[in-house]
C-alpha cells in the first residue's frame, strides 16, 4: 500500500489536515509539539488505497529533538511508492519553506501543500503559485483544512507526485544559512505582502505579550476561566448530574442490590449496608456502582469536561504559548519553564486533566517538578469554593491567610526540589502562532475525544480506586486508620479528634470535606491550619489515580509522600505560629 | 535604560554591534553571531536564527523575562539569556535609518 506521509512544522494543521483526509477526528492545537507519537490512518482514493502517516511537526530535519528524530526516520523510510505531503502554513511562508527545501533535498517524491489559504486573503499575502511551483520543481496545492476547499485537489494530486526536478533548491549539506539564503530568495520571488493596518487579533496579540499587559490579561483569563469552569461545572451538576443519579440512577441500583442472591457481591457493587438501610450514600457505601461511578460521573466528569471545553478553546486560539511567556520567568525560578504554567493553572481546576498535560513536556525532570507543583498548589476548584464559602464565616483575612499559606508551601517545596533534583535546565524557546479564531465544530471534535480518553483512561481507575478502598474498609483497615491518626492530630496539628474520619474521606472528596469542618466550631486559626492541611496531605482518589497513571505506582507515591510531609510540616508550623502569638 | 542601549555604539562606522535584548522594541538589526554551539545553536538556526537574518524585537517581559522578536514573516519568544548572547549589527539610531 502507498504511504503518505504528512511533514511540515509545528501548527501548521497537519492533524487538522490528517483528519479532514481520513475524518477519523484527530486532535490539532495552536501550539507546538501536540503530535509527538505518531497517528496512523487509512483512506481510499480511485483504485488506489493509501496509509496516511501524521508526522511530528518539526521546523528542521537535523535531529536536534525527539520529534526531529522520528520525522527523520519517517522520511529517510520512505519508499519510491510513497508521497511526502509537505504541509505549509501560507499564512507564514518564509518560516516553513526552510523545512521544505530540506525535505526536496531528498529527492522523494513529493508534494507541498498550502494550508491556510484562506487566509491568506484577509492578511494581505499573495503568493504566486505557479512560480513557487517552478522555483521548488514541485506540485503545490493550495487549501484550506479548516473548511475543506481544495483537500480533494491534493488527493487527486497523490498519484502524480514525482520528487523535486528543476528547482531552486538546496543541496542536502548545505548549511543553515545557505538555506536560509535560499528561502529567502524564493520569497522574494514569489510573495507579496500588501501593506494593511494591525488587524484586531494582531493587537490582542501584542497585549498580551506587553510587559504590563501580558500579566494583566493572564490573570483575566485566569480568573475567567476558572468562573466559567465553575459555572459550567456546577450547571451540569446541579441541573442534570446529580437529579439524573439521584432519581433515576440510585434507585435502580438499590433495587438490583435486592436482587442479589451473594452478600459479597451487593458490597462491591452498591455498598455495605446499603440493603438494609433503604438508601445508598454515594460518598460512604464505597460500592463500585454507587460510589465509584458518583465520584467519576457527578462528581469529576462536569469540571473535567468543562475545562477542556475552555482550555481547548485557549488552545486552538491560541493563547497558551503568551502565557507561557508571561511566566516564563516566575516558573525559572522554580527550575521551570513557561510552559509549565499551563498544567499548573489546569490543577486550579481539576487535578486529573493538569496531571494529563504534563504530558507535553519535554524533560522527565520538568514532568516530575511540574507535577510536584500541580500536587501542591492545591485546592481544585470545587474545594476552593468551599474553603471560600465556609472560610467566610471567619472573615476575608482567614479566607486570604488559607491561599497564602498554600502558595508559601508550594513554592518552597519546589525551590527545595528543584534544588535536589539538578539538571539541564531547558532554555524557553517557543513560536509565537498568530491569533485564530477557533471553529465550533473543531471545538467540540476535540472535547469529544478528550471526553473519550476519560472514559477509557482515568474512569477505570476511579472505579479500581473505589474498589481498593471498599475491600480495605471491609478488611477494617480504614477504621484503624482512623484510630491511627487521631492523636498525630492533636499533638501536630491542635485539631480536635473529630478530623479524624474527615481526613479519610477527603480521599474521597476533598471540598467536601472542607465543608466537615463546619460542625467540629473551630477557631479561626484552626480552620487555616485544618484548611491548608486537607488541601494538601493528600490527592483525592481521582487525582491519585490518575497520577499513578502518569508517574507509575512507584512515582506517585514518592509524589503523595513528598507532598504530605509537605502538608504536615507548613499546617504544623502554622499550628505553632499561631500558638506561639496565642492567635 | 536608554542609557544602557547605548552601549557598544561605534561612532567610526555608523553601525553598532550590540546583543539583541540591547535593541529598542520596534527595532531591527542583522544577525552577526548566535551563542552556543551544536544543538542549541542549531535549534536557533531551525526556526531562521541565522548569521545574516534580520530579525526585529518585538518587545521584551519585565525583569529579564522572555523577549519578543519578528522574523521570517513569524513571532518567536526566546529567554532573556538566548537573546542576550545573540550578537546583532543595527544602524545607529541618531543617523535616522
Amino acid at each position: 500500500m502507498r504511504r503518505v506521509l504528512l511533514v511540515g512544522n509545528p501548527n501548521v494543521g497537519k492533524s487538522l489536515l490528517f483528519s479532514r483526509i481520513t475524518r477519523t477526528g484527530a486532535e490539532s492545537s495552536n501550539y507546538a509539539g501536540t503530535t509527538v507519537a505518531l497517528k496512523v490512518g487509512r483512506f481510499k482514493y480511485g483504485e488506489g488505497e493509501y496509509e496516511l502517516v501524521d508526522g511530528p511537526g518539526v521546523y528542521s530535519l537535523k535531529d536536534f529533538s525527539e520529534a526531529d528524530d522520528i520525522a527523520l526516520k519517517l522520511i529517510d523510510g520512505a519508499g519510491e511508492e510513497d508521497v511526502i505531503v509537505d504541509v505549509v502554513d501560507a499564512s507564514s511562508l518564509e518560516r516553513n519553506l526552510a523545512l521544505t527545501l530540506q525535505l526536496a533535498a531528498k529527492g522523494k517524491p513529493m508534494i507541498v501543500a498550502l494550508n491556510f489559504w484562506d487566509e491568506t486573503k484577509h492578511k494581505g499575502i499573495a503568493i504566486d503559485v505557479p512560480a513557487l511551483e517552478r522555483l521548488l520543481g514541485l506540485r503545490v496545492v493550495p487549501l484550506s483544512a479548516l473548511d475543506g476547499s481544495g483537500v480533494s485537489d491534493l488527493v487527486e494530486a497523490l498519484p502524480e507526485a514525482a520528487p523535486p526536478a528543476g528547482g531552486e533548491g538546496v543541496g542536502p549539506d548545505s548549511g543553515a544559512e545557505e538555506l536560509w539564503r535560499a528561502v529567502g530568495l524564493i520569497v522574494g520571488e514569489t510573495q507579496r505582502l500588501a501593506h494593511r493596518h494591525h488587524s484586531f487579533l494582531e493587537r490582542l496579540s501584542d497585549f498580551t505579550l506587553h510587559p504590563l499587559g501580558g500579566p494583566l490579561s493572564a490573570l483575566v483569563v485566569l480568573v475567567a476561566t476558572l468562573l466559567t469552569v465553575r459555572f459550567l461545572g456546577e450547571a451540569l451538576v446541579n441541573a442534570v448530574l446529580e437529579p439524573l443519579y439521584s432519581r433515576l440512577y440510585a434507585p435502580f441500583a438499590i433495587s438490583l442490590a435486592d436482587k442479589l442472591p451473594w452478600p459479597f457481591l451487593v458490597d462491591l457493587l452498591v455498598g455495605r449496608g446499603a440493603a438494609a438501610i433503604g438508601g445508598v450514600d454515594p460518598l460512604a457505601s464505597f460500592g463500585l456502582l454507587t460510589t465509584g461511578l458518583y465520584i467519576a460521573l457527578v462528581l469529576v466528569f462536569p469540571y473535567f469536561s468543562a475545562f477542556y471545553l475552555v482550555f481547548g478553546f485557549l488552545e486552538d486560539f491560541g493563547y497558551l504559548p503568551r502565557l507561557a511567556v508571561v511566566l516564563d520567568k516566575a516558573f525559572h525560578k522554580l527550575g521551570l519553564h513557561g510552559y509549565s504554567s499551563i498544567p499548573v493553572m489546569l490543577g486550579l481546576g481539576c487535578k486529573v486533566p493538569a496531571y494529563m498535560s504534563t504530558r507535553m513536556l519535554s524533560s522527565e525532570r520538568e514532568r516530575i517538578l511540574t507535577i510536584a507543583l500541580i500536587s501542591m498548589s492545591a485546592p481544585c476548584l470545587p474545594q476552593t469554593s468551599m474553603i471560600i464559602a465556609l472560610g467566610m464565616n471567619y472573615g476575608v483575612g482567614t479566607v486570604l491567610g488559607v491561599f497564602a499559606a498554600l502558595i508559601v508551601i508550594a513554592v518552597l517545596t519546589n525551590v527545595a526540589l528543584n534544588a535536589i533534583m539538578k539538571g539541564e535546565e531547558s532554555e524557553f524557546f517557543t513560536e509565537l502562532p498568530a491569533y485564530r479564531m477557533p471553529r465550533p465544530a473543531l471545538l467540540a471534535r476535540k472535547l469529544a475525544s478528550r471526553v473519550g480518553d476519560y472514559f477509557g483512561e482515568v474512569l477505570p481507575m476511579i472505579a479500581a480506586g473505589v474498589l481498593v478502598l471498599n475491600v480495605l474498609g471491609a478488611l477494617g483497615a480504614i477504621a484503624l486508620v482512623t484510630e491511627a491518626v487521631k492523636a498525630p492530630a492533636r499533638i501536630i496539628l491542635g485539631l480536635p479528634e473529630g478530623i479524624a474520619p474527615i481526613m479519610i474521606l477527603g480521599f474521597l472528596r476533598k471540598d467536601v470535606s472542607i465543608a466537615l469542618l463546619a460542625p467540629l466550631s473551630l477557631s479561626s486559626g484552626q480552620f487555616v491550619v485544618a484548611s491548608v492541611f486537607l488541601a494538601l496531605y493528600t490527592p483525592c482518589v481521582a487525582s491519585f489515580f490518575s497520577l499513578v497513571r502518569e508517574m507509575g505506582l512507584r512515582g506517585a507515591f514518592a509524589i503523595v509522600a513528598i507532598v504530605l510531609v509537605a502538608a504536615t510540616m507548613g499546617a504544623g508550623g502554622l499550628h505553632w505560629a499561631f500558638a506561639a502569638f496565642g492567635y | 535604560m536608554a542609557e544602557k542601549d547605548r552601549e557598544g555604539e561605534d561612532d567610526e562606522v555608523g553601525i553598532r554591534a550590540l546583543a539583541l535584548t540591547a535593541l529598542a522594541d520596534g527595532e531591527s538589526g542583522r544577525i552577526l553571531r548566535l551563542p552556543g554551539s551544536g544543538a542549541a545553536k542549531g535549534k536557533l538556526e531551525a526556526m531562521g536564527i541565522v548569521v545574516g537574518a534580520v530579525v526585529a524585537k518585538k518587545g521584551a517581559a519585565l525583569r529579564r523575562g522572555p523577549v519578543v522578536v519578528e522574523m521570517a514573516g513569524s513571532q518567536l519568544a526566546l529567554s532573556y539569556a538566548t537573546a542576550e548572547g545573540i550578537l546583532v549589527e543595527a544602524p545607529r539610531r541618531r543617523d535616522g535609518r
